[in-house]
């Protein structure tokens, strides 16, 4: 039975068998990997011990954690769907002394993409808005003629690449799901299709120079198939909401820490500086706080929810909003039900005008962070009643010394060697 | 500890900081005919500054002290100008406006309208509105006073010299606070201004020669990032999130400022200040219709114990009418000796009132305050919004300055509109994108923010699917706002130089 859907609930995975099986035994095993981590591998720091891990070594146990995984335990009867919001276009540059302030200047920067690395450490270009949704900006005789958004994980990509090897990246002693590769990828390179329009699409064009799936290929650069800015992850999402479902307080006693700042400080989970991490954890945490049972809505993913164009104005009359599509997931007028992973914001070259002649309030649309910034985005948690189990017990932050008589009797707090996928990546 | 800086209180306009606090104060809205002479003529102008309306305040506090009530014929005027950024494009050139960064006032309100939710044609539409919209304002002198007789004296005097120094009268708004009971209540019968945050600054060197005093018992929530208080429900502000050249409020820490790099304008802006301006009727009769059908529709729907429109009311704004909040006064108005601004959402917390302590409950769900309601929607205090973590709602949070109008009051000139009444919405920010602009673009406007599954803005929102979700006895009610009790009927953004500025005019330009 499947439980937990691919992302936005697509059918794409329906055309190779047991790929949709695979996702979900792949999301269960990085849903394990975050609460329980197999203890083998490198050194760790505390901050990348799993949840129960870090449990442990404050004293406390399982019973202490209101994260749950719903392929070994099902949702509390009345669980809701209850939701995160946060913005799409970044703030994480509104300060930044780089450029002053001025909107037009930060826009331009999010816009371009900029010298990053990726996995192998090899440098490459890379889009930087961090609001797990990226875009890009097609233009055409200096005129925006299309803006692409995405926020489908790259994870989701990886996946079809070589889904043995991404279930077993997190579990090494995970058994081969089975699926056919040539299919999977044969499924991969017709998505790529399907999101770019362009049916010249190979697989050669997707790899890097090891001959391993890169999300920094040209098309996903040129097209924004699926995220790529480093912390845009569907592994981030779900290490956040762990982790963040842990109650702290200060020695791990004490008033329970409430403030999103402190909380992401405390348990180093996520980025500070965006709106989204701290959104995230700060909601899962005041769920847990309340001793209700949570875990990610299926189907997992990072959702826009909308674009709001009150006050646009388009040539010749048009409605502005006519010119907003969405490619893939799906639309509600009901930003709580969106589950939007693909759209654009393209006027059709035989109007007379481009997106360069509509304007915001008077002023035209110059950058894709101007539309970007009427765009909603939302995480959805399952989140179940009060329990009437004993309320979970706290334990203190990450960087901490744990007091003595916090500190388990017999296992020791420090660091094992394990082998795991570097959190915050997927 | 991080000094404060030294505020320039002899250049700082006072209606910008600590403000008039007058309950009567008149709007002159002018177009330049001659930009040479209104030059000349601005230059001569006496503006007040924030340390003469300082002294003055303590002045009137001295006298109210010894009369035991008070002075109903102070004789302080204050005077105050701001310039469109048309009006500054003419009497400094283009590059004066371009050199600013803020996008929203180069364009000018009108062109912004759309977005806050004005409608685009008919009533609410800059092309009908009185002051501002396809009847463009270049100049605001704003006079402030509590006798009467003074102030139209003194504006009579201004509107006499403006016109012979090139400066074309378009229309007055006079400011009147309500009389009576209702003094300090805006026109829906709701106390207004409770909410002050306090700037941060010293009026001189020493060390604790702060601009607004801070108070022993101003409360700190704690924390790394927990929010300084001047005094309590007034939290403290970095200056330049208001005025343009000093510490900015950084978006993660309350105790650290950001460098004043940040939102440039050109240097002579030091210790100026965006003003937003809305001319915002209100239809009472029609607010005060839908709270009564609104009691009646949810009594029948199960609403217990039932409401009563005063309770709808409340619950919309978040405040009674009297100014008590609901978090700290859920069941019925505790009135005035419950009015404060001392309360949060987010943290449970024990208040202390002359009355003895009120337990003020965690309202994460908006049980008792709903998410929507107005005072939430725009000051989401310590909750975490959908822009993170509760410090990032400081940067957002303006000087408000408004005044009530009602020209059943003033006898003044209208528009030919019975029963004008309304507020004369008027805010300081040093960032009308960041502040003004993103409140009502963003948490007045959407129904998923600052919270999720909240619905709109009740008061300020308007157009067609709006809602607001409510919670009772575990049952959710979404009830539809149809809106259209606050419409705008003028406006536009300003900016409120240093009094130096229009001395220097040759010298900028």
């Amino acid at each position: 039975m499947i439980i937990l859907h691919p992302t936005a609930g697509t059918h794409e995975f329906d055309a190779v068998p047991k790929l949709v099986e695979a996702w979900q035994e792949m999301l269960q095993k990085l849903t394990d990997f975050m609460l329980f981590t197999p203890p083998t591998g490198r050194e760790r720091s505390r901050a990348e011990l799993s949840a129960i891990e870090e449990l442990k070594a404050w004293g406390r146990d399982r019973r202490d954690i209101r994260y749950y995984n719903p392929l070994t335990m099902a949702p509390p009867a009345g669980s809701a769907v209850q939701n995160v919001h946060w913005g799409a276009l970044p703030t994480s540059f509104d300060q930044d002394p780089r450029f002053g302030g001025d909107r037009n200047k930060i826009f331009e920067f999010l816009d371009a993409p900029q010298d990053d690395v990726d996995d192998n450490g090899d440098p490459v270009k890379s889009r930087q808005q961090d609001e797990y949704c990226e875009w890009v900006v097609q233009t055409s005789g200096g005129k925006i003629r299309r803006v692409i958004f995405t926020s489908e994980p790259a994870l989701f990509y990886q996946f079809l690449f070589d889904p043995a090897a991404v279930i077993q990246g997190i579990d090494p002693t995970a058994p081969d799901p089975n699926v056919d590769r040539n299919a999977s990828r044969s499924l991969l390179v017709e998505i790529y299709r399907n999101r770019t329009g362009d049916a010249t699409v190979n697989l050669a064009d997707l790899l890097d120079g090891r001959g391993n799936y890169t999300s920094f290929n040209r098309w996903n650069n040129d097209f924004a198939v699926h995220l790529q800015q480093t912390n845009n992850t569907l592994g981030a999402e779900v290490n956040i909401a762990v982790r963040s479902s842990l109650l702290r307080a200060k020695g791990g006693t004490g008033p329970l820490k409430q403030d999103a700042a402190d909380l992401i400080d405390c348990g180093a989970y996520g980025v500070a500086a965006r709106q989204s991490d701290p959104a995230i954890g700060a909601a899962v945490n005041s769920f847990a706080r309340r001793n209700e049972f949570l875990t990610l809505a299926d189907p997992v993913g990072l959702y826009m929810t909308g674009l709001d164009t009150t006050g646009w104005s388009a040539p010749n009359g048009a409605d502005p909003r006519s010119f907003w599509t969405v490619r893939a997931g799906h639309g509600d007028p009901d930003p709580e039900k969106a589950m939007i992973v693909r759209a654009e914001f393209a006027v059709d070259p035989a109007s007379g005008f481009t997106v360069s002649d509509i304007k915001i309030g008077g002023i035209p649309i110059q950058f894709g962070g101007q539309i970007a910034d009427g765009i909603g985005m939302r995480l959805g948690a399952l989140v179940g009643p009060v329990s009437s189990l004993p309320a979970p017990r706290p334990i203190g932050c990450v960087r901490e010394t744990i007091p003595a008589h916090l500190q388990p009797q017999v296992a020791a707090a420090g660091p094992r060697r394990i082998s795991m996928p570097r959190r915050g990546r997927s | 500890m991080i000094g404060e800086s030294v505020l320039a209180v002899d250049d700082i306009q006072g209606m910008i900081a600590p403000g008039y606090r007058k309950p009567k104060q008149n709007l002159l809205h002018f177009r330049i005919a001659d930009f040479a002479s209104v030059r000349r003529w601005l230059g001569s102008l006496t503006l007040t500054s924030a340390r003469r309306t300082q002294e003055q305040h303590g002045r009137f506090k001295q006298l109210a002290a010894l009369l035991g009530h008070e002075p109903r014929d102070f004789d302080a005027v204050f005077q105050a100008c701001a310039l469109s950024a048309n009006g500054l494009r003419q009497l400094m050139g283009d590059k004066a406006v371009a050199d600013f960064a803020d996008m929203p006032f180069k364009a000018g309100l009108a062109e912004r309208s759309g977005i806050l939710g004005d409608p685009a044609t008919g009533a609410g539409s800059p092309a009908q509105w009185v002051v501002g919209g396809d009847n463009p304002v270049d100049v605001m002198l704003v006079v402030a006073g509590d006798d009467e007789t003074r102030l139209e004296a003194a504006t009579q005097a201004l509107l006499d010299a403006a016109a012979t120094n090139g400066l074309s009268n378009i229309h007055i708004d006079r400011g009147r606070e309500r009389v009576g009971e209702e003094a300090g209540h805006e026109q829906f019968g709701f106390k207004d201004g409770v909410s002050r945050p306090a700037l941060r600054g010293r009026n001189s060197d020493a060390q604790d020669d702060f601009f607004e005093p801070r108070e022993a018992n101003a409360p700190d929530y704690g924390g790394s990032n927990g929010l300084p208080f001047a005094a309590p429900g007034r939290p403290l502000l970095w200056p330049g999130q208001i005025l343009f050249g000093y510490d900015e409020q950084d978006l993660n820490s309350p105790d650290r400022p950001a460098p004043s790099t940040v939102h440039t304008g050109p240097s002579w802006a030091k210790n100026g200040s965006f003003l937003v301006f809305r001319r915002l009727r209100q239809n009472v009769d029609a607010f005060n219709g839908f709270l009564d059908k609104t009691a009646q529709s949810l009594n029948e729907q199960g609403w217990k114990p039932p409401l009563t429109a005063e309770k709808v009311g409340a619950i919309l704004v978040g405040r009674w009418r009297s100014g008590a909040p609901i978090m700290v006064s859920p069941g019925q108005d505790g009135g005035e000796a419950f009015v404060t601004n001392d309360f949060g959402f987010a943290q449970a917390r024990t208040i202390d009132f002359p009355s003895g302590p009120i337990a003020q409950p965690e309202d994460l769900d908006g049980a008792v305050c709903p998410r929507a309601a107005h005072i939430r929607k725009v000051n989401p205090r310590d909750l975490t919004t959908d822009r993170g973590p509760a410090v990032r709602t400081l940067v957002r949070l303006p000087l408000r300055r408004g005044i009530t109008y009602d020209l059943a009051q003033t006898g003044s000139p209208g528009a030919g509109v019975d029963n004008d009444k309304g507020l004369l919405f008027l805010a300081f920010h040093r960032s009308i994108e960041f502040s003004f602009e993103f409140l009502m673009t963003h948490w007045v406007r959407q129904s998923d923010a600052p919270e999720g599954d909240a619905g709109h803005d009740p008061i300020l929102s308007s157009g067609t699917g709006r809602f607001i979700k409510l919670h009772n006895n575990g049952n959710e009610f979404r009830v539809p706002i149809p809106g259209g009790w606050v419409l705008p009927t003028g406006g536009e953004y300003f900016f409120m130089p240093g009094r130096s500025f229009f001395q220097n005019l040759d010298a900028i330009a």
